[in-house]
């Protein structure tokens, strides 16, 4: 992280989170425990751990979904947040216009409003030709798509992305990622992203957070110095991605 | 050019065909319809009934069964989205539910006509609620257990809150479950509405038009009464249902 960043009031502020859930028996399963750092504004941080780490159920809890059973995560209140999902999480029911739609809809934006943010996510996500599909017409990539483009047509200071790219196929996958950077670089958003893929956090992140296994608690905060965009072939990333694999996968040994 | 271009794309093709299914469909409709028509005037002049009497004791029972399908729905509804709003409720109130749903609804009639002696109506149409509420109300239950839950997720973050998430959200994501549960609980209701016009004695009603026959001994006619209202029940079915329940299919979530 850089200096000005560091100098900055943090955006989103996690001081010692912990989330409990009740197992069978009454047994106290751990999500994540006493997660402790800030995120700047612009800033690219990604979580990455095992299975299980609780790095999902921390992203909800920054999302306001869940609420922390320990600790307290604070985000600056003037700031929009939006949320990209796994698997879409499109609206079967709604086209793809309608899904894009959504948030600028329950905001009650104007319809101009709507169309031009519609229309400009649309031409981004190149989506023409589909406004009228519903979901189950398009493919998975096409799907994350409209995911992407329903969560930046709400222009968000804040985006929150879990794993977004994790149940696509390889191309599809890298061409999002690609778009997804654009969006950040060109409009300066704040972007927390969960993922168990290293080489996917260290392409795009400022800060990798590598989170342990039962419990979620934080193992180390890598810094990502490589300038951008960033070559995923060079010897310096590599090496970064042999340094935070060496840190996750101990943890998978561990418990498989 | 640019036009005829367009026609032959795989969407206008789509929408083409959906068009041509849907005028199919409505032709067919419209000839049971017509068909049903017709047979209920040769039944009714054989049977040496009213045409108009016979059309109208139709009419008179699917207004109960449509009237009890309508407050059952409601009712079905909000009771599901009561008990499954909080894992405490739900816990006290859906054994309650579970145990109250084999309750014969029959076995009410003697207590609702005591009570609402001079309101036939009334009672006809609590016996149908009481029937048709427990199919509707079970499946939106287990819809909304079945629901994705980053959809749920997605709704939220995107601001979707009170009535607007009524509305944009809850019941869109419900409602093939309240498709399915709505055509089991209509078939009910039909069945359970031919015994409550018999046993309060309505004086209109194809329940009762039934009774006359049967009591009158015709039983021919009786057997060909019964065979005009299955197929009314098909139409109704054809004409309304089956093509919600396509319909309700765009609103399913892949899981």
């Amino acid at each position: 992280m850089s200096q000005s960043r560091a100098l900055t009031t943090p955006l989103i502020s996690s001081q010692g989170v912990s989330k409990y859930f009740h197992g069978a028996h009454n047994k106290t399963i751990v999500a994540c425990e006493d997660i402790t750092f800030d995120v700047a504004p612009h800033e690219f941080v990604c979580i990455v751990g095992p299975s299980g780490c609780g790095k999902s159920t921390f992203l909800r809890i920054v999302a306001a979904l869940m609420k922390p059973d320990m600790g307290h995560l604070e985000i600056d209140p003037s700031q929009r947040l939006s949320m990209i999902f796994q698997n879409a999480a499109v609206f079967p029911w709604l086209t793809v216009h309608d899904n894009i739609a959504f948030g600028l809809t329950m905001q009650g934006a104007s319809p101009a409003t709507i169309k031009k943010a519609v229309a400009t996510q649309i031409k981004n996500m190149g989506l023409e030709h589909t406004e009228g599909q519903h979901p189950k017409e398009l493919s998975g990539g096409m799907k994350q798509r409209v995911g992407i483009a329903r969560a930046l047509a709400v222009n968000p200071d804040i985006l929150l992305l879990d794993e977004p790219f994790s149940a696509l196929d390889a191309f599809t996958a890298e061409r999002l990622r690609q778009d997804v950077l654009a969006s950040w670089e060109s409009e300066k958003r704040t972007m927390l992203m969960v993922t168990h893929l290293v080489e996917e956090a260290v392409e795009m992140a400022d800060r990798v957070i590598v989170l342990t296994k039962h419990p979620g608690r934080i193992k180390a905060i890598v810094p990502i110095d490589l300038p951008r965009p960033r070559n995923t072939r060079s010897a310096a990333f590599y090496k970064l991605v042999d340094h935070i694999r060496e840190l996750v996968i101990p943890e998978h040994e561990a418990h498989t | 050019m640019r036009y005829s271009t367009q026609l032959h794309t795989p969407r206008a093709n789509h929408r083409r065909h959906a068009l041509q299914y849907h005028v199919f469909s409505t032709v067919i409709s419209l000839f049971l319809f017509a068909f049903t028509a017709i047979a209920l005037l040769l039944i009714a002049n054989v049977a040496r009934l009213s045409a108009t009497t016979l059309f109208g004791g139709f009419l008179i029972s699917l207004t109960r069964v449509s009237v009890a399908y309508v407050i059952s729905c409601v009712l079905a509804i909000a009771i599901a989205l009561l008990i499954t709003s909080n894992r405490s409720v739900e816990a006290f109130l859906l054994p309650i539910f579970d145990v109250l749903q084999s309750f014969p609804s029959f076995a009410l009639f003697p207590f609702l006509v005591e009570a609402l002696r001079d309101q036939p109506e009334v009672v006809i149409v609590g016996v149908l609620v009481v029937t048709m509420i427990w199919p509707i109300l079970f499946t939106i239950i287990g819809g909304i257990k079945n629901r994705r839950e980053d959809l749920e997720e997605a709704a939220s973050i995107f601001g979707a809150t009170g009535v607007k998430r009524l509305s944009a959200f809850t019941m869109p994501s419900l409602l093939p479950s309240i498709v399915t549960g709505s055509i089991v609980g209509w078939g009910e209701g039909w069945e359970f509405i031919i015994g409550a016009e018999l046993l309060v004695n309505a004086r209109f009603g194809i329940g009762s038009y039934l009774g006359v026959l049967g009591n009158s001994h015709q039983n021919s006619l009786l057997a060909l009464g019964i065979l005009i209202l299955m197929f009314l029940l098909f139409v109704l079915n054809k004409a309304i249902w089956l093509p919600l329940l396509r319909q309700s299919t765009k609103y399913q979530s892949e899981s």
